[in-house]
C-alpha cells in the first residue's frame, strides 16, 4: 500500500523496498571483519525501509521538508531520514556558486569583447595611413573592415581553444589529486560533454567579433 | 565630364576656393596653375570627394558629388585615378603590391592583376623594379609608381597633384610625356601644378590573406589578446564545471532518501 502511494507521487522517480533482513545482511557485509559488533544483538535492530529517488526539481530544501512532514504522518512510517543539514548546505553552496558563475560570465564576456576592442583599435590606428590610402583608391568599407573583423575572430577562436585546452589540463591534474585523497569520488567528477567543446571557441569568436566590430566603427570618407 | 557651378570651400572661415565655375570635357588635358595655397589641392579633393563643397554643385560624370552618400563614395573614386602630392605609397609592400592594391579592391582575378600591373609598370619604365620596396627607389621612381597605381585601373579621369614638383627636369619631362600618352588613350586629365606646364570572393580571399599577414606581423599584441581571452574563459569554465559537479552531487544525493517503516 505504501509502495503504491510512493509510486503515484509525481516527485518520485524510483522506489526500492529494503526488508530488515536484507538491510542487516548489507550492514554485515559493509562492516566486513568488524561485523562482530553486531553479535551483541539477539534481534535484528534495523527496520524495514523504502529508499526513494526524487526528481532533481524536488530537491529544494523547503519542498523536501514539507514532503518529509507529510510522509511522517503516513500510517506505518516511523521515521524519515535524508541528511537534511548536508543537503541544505550543499544546496545553498550550489546556489551561491551559480550566482557567482552568472555574474562572472557577464564580467568575463564584457572583458573579452573589451580586450579585442582595444587590440583592434590599436591595430586600426597603427594602420591608419594604409587605411586612408585604401579609402582614396576607392576601397569600400567592407574591404577595409574585413581584415580587422577576421583578425578579431581568429584571436577570439584561438583564445577559446586555448582556454578549453588549459581547462582540461587543469581538470585532469586536479581530479587526479582529489581522487588520490578521496578514492570514493572516482568516476563521480564530471567534465563538459564532448558535444559542448565547440562552445568555448564559438563564444570567443562571437565576442571578439563584436569587440572588433565596435572598434572599427563607422569608416568615414 | 567634370562641372563646377559656383563652388566654394572654406576652412575656418577662410576661403580655399570661392565661386569656382568651370567645366572639363571628356578626353581633355587641363593644367590648374597658381601659387601655393591657391586652392589647387582643394579643387582636386573636391572632385574625388575627399572634401565636400560648402556652396555650389559639382558633377563628375553622372555623379552629383556634393550629395553622394558615404557608401557610394568608393564607387566614384574607382573611376578616378589620383596621383597624390605626398605619394601615399605603402612602404611595407613591394612596388607590385602597391600598384595591385588599386585592382584588388575591384575584386579582379589575380592573373589579370599580375598582367595589368606588369604592363603598366613597363609603361612607366619600372618593370624591372616590380618586386623592390619603395624605400629603395628614388623620388622620381616613387612618383612613377604612384602614376602606375593611378593608371592601372584604367580610370576615365586622372587627377595629378604637383606630379613633377619634386623631380629633376629630365624626369619631369618623362612624366609629362607619360600624361600625354594616357590622355591620348582617352582619359580626362587634370594636373595641378605651380609651374606652367573597379567579385566578392576574390576580395574576401585578399582580406583573409591580409588578416593572416597582419596576425603574424602584430603577433605579440595578438598573442597577448589570445592569452587574455583564454584565461577569462578558463576561469569561467572552472566555475561552470564546479556548478555542474555540485548539481550532479545533489541529484546523486536523492537516492539516499530513506523511510523507516
Amino acid at each position: 500500500m505504501l509502495k503504491d502511494y510512493f509510486r503515484n507521487d509525481p516527485d518520485v522517480i524510483e522506489v526500492k523496498y529494503m526488508p530488515k533482513e536484507l538491510a542487516l545482511k548489507d550492514l554485515q557485509e559493509s562492516l566486513g571483519p568488524m561485523n562482530s559488533v553486531l553479535a551483541g544483538f539477539t534481534d535484528n535492530p534495523l527496520p524495514s525501509s523504502f529508499e526513494l529517488k526524487l526528481k532533481g526539481e524536488a530537491l529544494d530544501p523547503a519542498r523536501i521538508s514539507q514532503k518529509t512532514f507529510r510522509l511522517k504522518g503516513l500510517a506505518g512510517v516511523d521515521d524519515v531520514q535524508y541528511g537534511e543539514k548536508w543537503l541544505a548546505s550543499l544546496f545553498t553552496m550550489t546556489r551561491g556558486v551559480k550566482i557567482v558563475t552568472g555574474i562572472l560570465s557577464v564580467v568575463i564576456f564584457i572583458a573579452i569583447a573589451f580586450v579585442t576592442y582595444s587590440t583592434i583599435k590599436i591595430l586600426f590606428y597603427r594602420r591608419i595611413e594604409e587605411i586612408e590610402t585604401l579609402k582614396l583608391l576607392g576601397a569600400t568599407r567592407g574591404f577595409i573592415r574585413l581584415p580587422f573583423l577576421l583578425e578579431g575572430t581568429f584571436v577570439g577562436t584561438a583564445g577559446g581553444v586555448m582556454g578549453l585546452i588549459g581547462l582540461s589540463v587543469i581538470y585532469s591534474f586536479t581530479t587526479s589529486r582529489i581522487i588520490e585523497f578521496l578514492p570514493s569520488l572516482r568516476g563521480m567528477l564530471i567534465f563538459f560533454p564532448s558535444s559542448t567543446y565547440l562552445a568555448a571557441p564559438l563564444v570567443g569568436a562571437v565576442l571578439s567579433l563584436a569587440g572588433s566590430f565596435l572598434a572599427i566603427g563607422k569608416i568615414k570618407y | 565630364m567634370i562641372q563646377f557651378t559656383e563652388v566654394s570651400k572654406y576652412y575656418d572661415n577662410q576661403a580655399a576656393l570661392k565661386d569656382a565655375t568651370f567645366s572639363v570635357g571628356r578626353g581633355e588635358l587641363i593644367y590648374v596653375t597658381g601659387p601655393s595655397g591657391a586652392g589647387k589641392t582643394t579643387l582636386l579633393k573636391l572632385i574625388y570627394r575627399a572634401e565636400k563643397p560648402d556652396v555650389g554643385k559639382i558633377r563628375v560624370a553622372d555623379w552629383d558629388v556634393g550629395d553622394l552618400k558615404q557608401r557610394t563614395i568608393p564607387y566614384l573614386r574607382r573611376n578616378i585615378g589620383v596621383i597624390f602630392q605626398d605619394f601615399r605609397l605603402l612602404f611595407n609592400r613591394t612596388v607590385f603590391d602597391n600598384v595591385a592594391l588599386a585592382l584588388r579592391i575591384h575584386s579582379m582575378h589575380p592573373a589579370e592583376i599580375k598582367e595589368r600591373c606588369l604592363e603598366v609598370l613597363k609603361d612607366v619604365g619600372l618593370k624591372h623594379k616590380a618586386y623592390d620596396f619603395p624605400k629603395h627607389l628614388s623620388g622620381g621612381e616613387q612618383q612613377r609608381v604612384v602614376i602606375a597605381r593611378a593608371m592601372v585601373s584604367r580610370p576615365t579621369i586622372l587627377l595629378a597633384d604637383e606630379p613633377t614638383g619634386n623631380l629633376d627636369a629630365d624626369t619631369a619631362i618623362i612624366i609629362t610625356k607619360l600624361f600625354k600618352e594616357i590622355n591620348a588613350r582617352g582619359a580626362t586629365i587634370i594636373i595641378a601644378t605651380h609651374s606652367q606646364g573597379g567579385h566578392g570572393m576574390r576580395a574576401f580571399m585578399y582580406c583573409l590573406k591580409t588578416a593572416a599577414k597582419n596576425l603574424w606581423h602584430e603577433k605579440w599584441i595578438n598573442l597577448l589578446t589570445v592569452l587574455s581571452i583564454a584565461v577569462g574563459l578558463l576561469i569561467l569554465g572552472t566555475f561552470v564545471l564546479l556548478t555542474m559537479n555540485m548539481e550532479s552531487s545533489i541529484s546523486r544525493w536523492s537516492s539516499g532518501f530513506g523511510l523507516a517503516i
